[in-house]
């Protein structure tokens, strides 16, 4: 009992568990509409726990995809354009631009697994690049529109659960299955810990980073997708700005490392949700946002040094 | 005594890493440590260097109880570790690299001329003449390691630990560091020496201790103890694996080629080299250091991709430079630098285990996986106290046997073992020799790489020798004496400063 507690303690994403508790602690002893906080939670941070979920992947690797926030305003704005411009119903609209948010993510792929670019340096061109697509795409101004079908995307619900908070549900579990259901986690951890080890054992990297990079454009193409359904527009300057820091911020609360080799996919669900929860209770709390910024950095410098406190009592147990 | 480290103990969870341990060193001697991977030389030494703790014992250096708490202030205290891993950055000149963190000073800046003195003066007390603007990675290893003695010695070191300071060298550069610890010695400096080839601990040290499952065995003299009685301390039995294995000579040319290069040649293999490889022997490689042997391992494998040539496997032409084609057509490699291309040191002994087997996107099933790594750890007898434990914390030996059991999962037709004992016990060598001479046995055919003469002469059939990445003899072992084999790899005529 007390090995498996210690065991338990030491996980990488006990931090961010035990921050999101205590969160939740507070919110249902102070709120009253704690089931509705809840629901706020995930529904304001369904943009980020998506994004979260593709850098988690990426992040296995050894990679990094800066490129998230700038894949979220494309598509948006295709979204935007195509729902506004033609004819095409909500689901035709919603495959195509997670299908472009695929290929900006295979794109990014490509720049690393064949032209040997650094991941860093590879995802800051689209992130440069993509920005100004998006506005070229939209014309330059906010573009608005009313579709409910499009719009329940993020506010509709079914059997009561919101939209987003099962959109989530659904992502997390099949990506879930396909990194430990299938051999692609252990492909993506193997090229993370050493990539010319993968490379010489006969695994094939460049596919399985192109598997890494493409996940993570489609889900980020969706966070798009969710965002300028929950506002009925794409405002192509704005949406996803700053997120990509947001999505790297959530997998590392979660336990995810920047040098590769280890993924918690349970991590970067509590560490985006822990992040949200944070936000939300700061600023339920009525907290200013500048005041509710620093509390925040705060609290996750807090989370990141109790990491590396447990993994290197950890280690030296070991 | 100038150090003594006194009843030294260290527990880790689960195991006694040392127990109750005594070493000491005096001035102006060498004194070799040695045991097989696990008895703990490796925590003695880290403790000595300050980089693990002193939980059990004491440190005294002349006569005062010390503590380290960090490898600065051993380092301070006049005890320096030249790892086998040299600590140096590549990208700087030998200068810079030797004065690191305590350049001389102007004004403003680096005094770069004062630099180049102070540098000089220190490589001199070694004899050594450098270019000192050079990078110091455009050296050979041997040089680097110089220059870290160098360093070692201008920072005031009394003691100076050397982990396996032979491993990488060839037999002459390593005759030449022997001789250099022989003048070291004569200066007054306490020398502690790690290694694994006992002629070279018999020819350089004054004592020589056995450690054994953390335990010490004893201190002997030089002068009072035999390699056999060393070999038989290390192990804690018979040495059986001390008999050479000679294979029978057994030319067989009705055996079929399996593994077939003609005009090999890429980076670091300059001359066209043939390869026939027939099914069921051991082909063994020769050839010293920088000849071209482990390049034409990664050749054959198209971990380096070829610029002319073709290699055939079982009939099949291999694809330049596609490791992938050449573990589908049945090619496993072991390669020389196991930490850098061949092992995930923070995954698990399981993980490992199973990389090679594992096919992309594949249904995976925890049961069978666990039963496949389970079966290939028993086979292969690697020891672990658990498969899930990551295989950065396993032996040498251990780490090497994961990465066999990893490729003879595959079944392949045909493997290439570049150092496959390098940095393994004596116990784990004899156990991985066997290995290979069963596998071949089985109708593998298996490329044998070693710096090790003896390795590559008591387990092979035929032996391939490299001569300065041109020339390639084929000797019989049958009529290739040791010392035939030496005059090839010394290569054809005066040029025998390779």
């Amino acid at each position: 009992m007390r090995d498996r507690l210690r065991r338990l303690t030491r996980a990488r994403a006990f931090p961010a568990a035990a921050a999101l508790c205590v969160l939740l602690a507070w919110n249902a002893l102070s709120e009253v509409r704690f089931v509705g906080v809840l629901a706020d939670i995930v529904q304001r941070g369904a943009p980020v726990l998506l994004l979260a979920l593709g850098q988690t992947l990426v992040l296995a690797t050894g990679g990094v995809d800066l490129s998230v926030g700038a894949v979220m305003a494309i598509s948006s704005s295709l979204a935007a354009i195509l729902l506004t411009q033609t004819g095409l119903p909500a689901g035709a609209v919603i495959a195509i631009a997670i299908a472009v948010g695929l290929a900006l993510g295979l794109w990014n792929g490509a720049l690393i697994a064949y032209l040997r670019i650094q991941p860093i340096v590879a995802t800051l061109v689209l992130l440069t690049a993509g920005r100004g697509i998006a506005q070229l795409i939209s014309g330059g101004g906010i573009l608005t529109f009313r579709r409910p079908e499009f719009g329940a995307l993020a506010n509709g619900s079914f059997l009561g659960v919101p939209a987003s908070v099962l959109l989530v549900a659904v992502l997390y579990a099949s990506v879930g299955f396909l990194t430990r259901g299938t051999t692609l986690g252990f492909h993506l951890e193997a090229v993370g810990s050493n990539e010319r080890a993968a490379r010489l054992s006969g695994l094939r990297v460049g596919r399985i980073q192109l598997a890494a990079f493409g996940l993570c454009g489609a889900l980020a193409a969706l966070a798009g997708l969710v965002v300028c359904a929950d506002v009925g527009a794409a405002d192509a300057s704005h949406v996803g700005l700053y997120l990509e820091l947001d999505a790297i911020l959530a997998a590392v609360i979660g336990g995810a490392s920047l040098s590769g080799g280890k993924m918690c996919i349970t991590g970067a669900l509590l560490g985006a949700l822990a992040n949200q929860a944070l936000t939300t209770t700061l600023l339920l709390g009525g907290l200013g946002t500048e005041t509710a910024l620093c509390v925040k950095a705060a609290a996750v410098l807090l989370v990141v040094v109790l990491q590396r406190v447990a993994s290197r009592t950890g280690e030296a147990q070991a | 005594m100038l150090l003594e480290m006194r009843g030294i103990g260290k527990r880790f969870p689960g195991v006694v890493a040392l127990d109750n341990v005594d070493f000491d060193v005096r001035a102006g001697e060498v004194h070799a440590l040695v045991g097989e991977n696990g008895a703990g030389k490796s925590t003695l030494i880290k403790i000595l260097t300050g980089a693990l703790a002193l939980e059990e014992g004491a440190i005294v250096l002349d006569g005062r109880e010390v503590r380290f708490p960090d490898p600065r202030a051993a380092q301070r205290a006049g005890i320096a570790a030249i790892h086998q891993e040299l600590t140096r950055i590549p990208g700087l000149s030998v200068a810079e690299n030797l004065l690191l963190s305590r350049e001389p000073r102007r004004a403003w800046g680096i005094d770069r001329r004062a630099m180049r003195e102070l540098a000089r003066a220190a490589l001199a007390r070694l004899s050594l003449e450098l270019d000192v603007d050079q990078p110091i990675g455009s050296f050979s290893y041997s040089t680097q390691q110089r220059v870290a003695i160098a360093r070692a010695l201008d920072l005031n070191a009394r003691v100076i630990v050397l982990d396996e300071p032979t491993a990488s060298l060839d037999r002459k550069e390593a005759e030449a560091l022997l001789a250099l610890l022989g003048r070291l010695k004569q200066d007054g400096l306490a020398v502690v020496f790690i290694g694994h080839r006992l002629d070279e601990i018999i020819a350089v040290a004054d004592r020589i201790s056995v450690l054994r499952n953390g335990k010490k065995i004893g201190t002997f003299e030089r002068t009072a103890v035999t390699k056999l009685e060393l070999v038989e301390h290390m192990l804690g039995r018979e040495p059986s694996m001390t008999r050479r294995v000679q294979r029978g000579p057994q030319p067989a040319p009705e055996r079929s080629v399996l593994l077939e290069a003609r005009g090999l040649r890429g980076p670091g293999l300059e001359a066209g080299c043939d390869v026939a490889l027939r099914e069921g022997e051991v082909l063994g490689v020769a050839g010293l250091l920088g000849s071209g042997r482990s390049e034409l391992v990664q050749l054959l494998f198209g971990a380096e991709r070829r610029s002319a040539g073709s290699v055939t496997l079982a009939g099949k032409t291999l694809a330049a430079g596609d490791v992938r084609a050449a573990v589908d057509a049945g090619l496993g490699c072991s390669p020389e630098e196991r930490q850098t291309d061949a092992l995930l040191l923070e995954l698990s002994v399981r993980e490992n285990l199973l990389l090679v087997v594992s096919r992309a996107f594949a249904r995976r099933s925890p049961n069978a996986e666990r039963a496949l790594a389970l079966e290939l750890a028993v086979r292969l007898g690697v020891v672990c106290a658990d498969l899930d434990q990551p295989v950065r914390s396993l032996s040498g030996g251990n780490q090497q046997k994961v990465i066999l059991a990893r490729w003879l999962a595959a079944r392949p037709k045909a493997m290439l073992l570049d150092e496959p004992t390098r940095g393994v016990d004596v116990g784990a060598r004899a156990q991985i020799e066997a290995l290979v001479e069963q596998l071949a046995d089985d109708g593998m055919a298996v490329l044998l790489v070693s710096s090790d003469l003896d390795e590559v002469l008591s387990n092979s059939e035929r032996v391939l020798v490299l001569h300065a990445r041109r020339s390639v003899v084929l000797l019989d072992v049958a009529d290739a004496s040791e010392a035939a084999v030496l005059e090839a790899m010394a290569g054809p005529g005066v040029e025998r400063s390779a």
